[in-house]
């Protein structure tokens, strides 16, 4: 059962690393900052299979952590840096 | 937004330049790799030390023994740190306050709905950190967090409260922390030494004060200016208008 | 033994994908991309910090790096753009 945890995060990891490509090329910030929100969740997910299979129920607090404070990123991403977008060159 | 580039990075330097960097570089990094490589395969290090005396140290999570009891030096210059950090942001003035000229309705039932829940994570970490990992600077960080979401909803401190209880707030981590030191030095210990069947419990004390001075600390970092000082007159910035 | 090698994998993807965003991000000529990309690399150096068996500074990075520099960054980009903006006007007065 181990190993299909280890496997799927794993996976997981992967698509993160494919995720990037949006980081880099994304045409406008909103992109960006969406595969970086993205990048959370996935982070999340990776955490707690690593909790399960390593046996560190610790690593549930972090991914609770990151799902709790993924918002403030975002919010501060629409408050600071999106509103203004209206007046972009 | 306006994309801001970084006009340093636009034009290449020479290729004398970037070839000497390059080998300077590359004998840094192999400077650091022999290093890495001669290091023992076995450190011996004081992890066995600090898992003998945690029994003693009155919390069972070794990092936080270490931080708070074997080596509370460290952490209490720490705080000083940080305190620090505060005031030469403060002096340098701060930035104009960012406001925005309507109220969100979302991000305004989105803040209120998570700055308690923070909150109690917060507390949660705090309690958490005796006996596993957690602590004061980490739940000093998600109180600050729930500061930092405050503020990105243009909420401002009331004035009463930005002055005396403020500052009060601000050092009572450090205050808290020396006062203990000190304390047990009239009795017959060194300074910060705790009496071992007392430590938890002052742990915790210390712990306490500290997260609420580390939160607020960080998010007046994140706020950049005196909240004392009226916002509305503002201080120059180097840019004038 | 398939859990080590799939741990190991995780640790090199986990390793190399660092040190690729840390480039990416120091050689970023925009700087909202080198702030996305700094909150990425906080994310997977939290994942690196858990698998070294550090998770106390795993979740010093997550809260520090989730909660505060993401936003401290972006507000400071937005107080740079504003006052940028507000010096090419005056440069703009100035020249005519």
């Amino acid at each position: 059962m181990n190993t299909l945890y280890l496997a799927v995060a794993l996976f997981l990891l992967l698509t993160l690393i494919a995720g990037m490509w949006r980081i880099l090329h994304g045409p406008t910030p909103a992109d960006r900052m969406l595969a970086a929100q993205l990048f959370g969740t996935t982070a999340v997910a990776c955490l707690l299979l690593l909790s399960q299979a390593l046996e560190q129920p610790a690593l549930r607090d972090i991914a609770l952590v990151f799902a709790l404070l993924a918002a403030v990123t975002a919010i501060a991403f629409v408050k600071r840096a999106w509103l203004k977008k209206s007046d972009e060159s | 937004m306006r994309k801001i580039k970084l006009k340093i990075l636009e034009k290449k330097p020479s290729l004398f330049t970037r070839l000497t960097l390059g080998i300077l570089m590359f004998l840094l990094a192999a400077s650091l790799a022999y290093a890495v490589w001669s290091l023992p395969t076995q450190a011996l290090g004081l992890s066995a030390e600090v898992a003998k005396n945690v029994e003693m140290s009155g919390v069972s999570n070794p990092v936080t023994a270490v931080l708070l009891n074997y080596r509370s030096y460290d952490t209490l210059l720490e705080l000083g740190v940080l305190l620090l950090a505060l005031f030469g942001v403060w002096s340098l003035g701060g930035v104009s306050a960012n406001k925005s000229s309507f109220v969100n309705p979302i991000l305004d039932f989105l803040s209120r709905f998570l700055v308690p829940v923070f909150i109690l994570f917060s507390g949660y970490l705090l309690w958490v950190g005796g006996f596993a990992p957690g602590g004061a600077f980490q739940a000093g960080a998600v109180l600050a967090a729930a500061g930092v979401l405050l503020f990105l909803n243009d909420w401002q401190l009331e004035r009463k409260y930005s002055g005396f209880s403020l500052r009060f707030v601000l050092v009572l981590g450090l205050v808290l922390f020396v006062a203990i030191g000190f304390g047990f030095v009239f009795l017959d210990r060194v300074f910060l030494e705790y009496p071992p069947q007392l430590a938890g419990g002052l742990i915790l004390l210390i712990e306490a004060a500290a997260t609420l001075s580390i939160g607020i600390s960080l998010a007046a970092l994140f706020l950049g200016r005196d909240p004392s000082v009226k916002s509305d007159s503002k201080i120059d910035t180097g840019v004038h208008k | 033994m398939e859990e080590i090698s799939i741990l190991l994998l995780f640790d090199v993807l986990v390793g190399l994908t660092l040190v690729w965003l840390a480039w990416q991000t120091l050689s970023s000529l925009d700087l909202f991309r080198a702030i996305v990309l700094f909150i990425a690399f906080g994310l997977l150096m939290a994942l690196a910090w858990v698998r070294l068996n550090a998770p106390d500074v795993a979740l010093a990075e997550a809260t520090i790096g989730a909660g505060l520099t993401g936003a401290l960054f972006l507000s400071a980009l937005a107080q740079l753009s504003a006052s940028t903006k507000r010096k090419d006007e005056e440069n703009k007065i100035e020249n005519s």
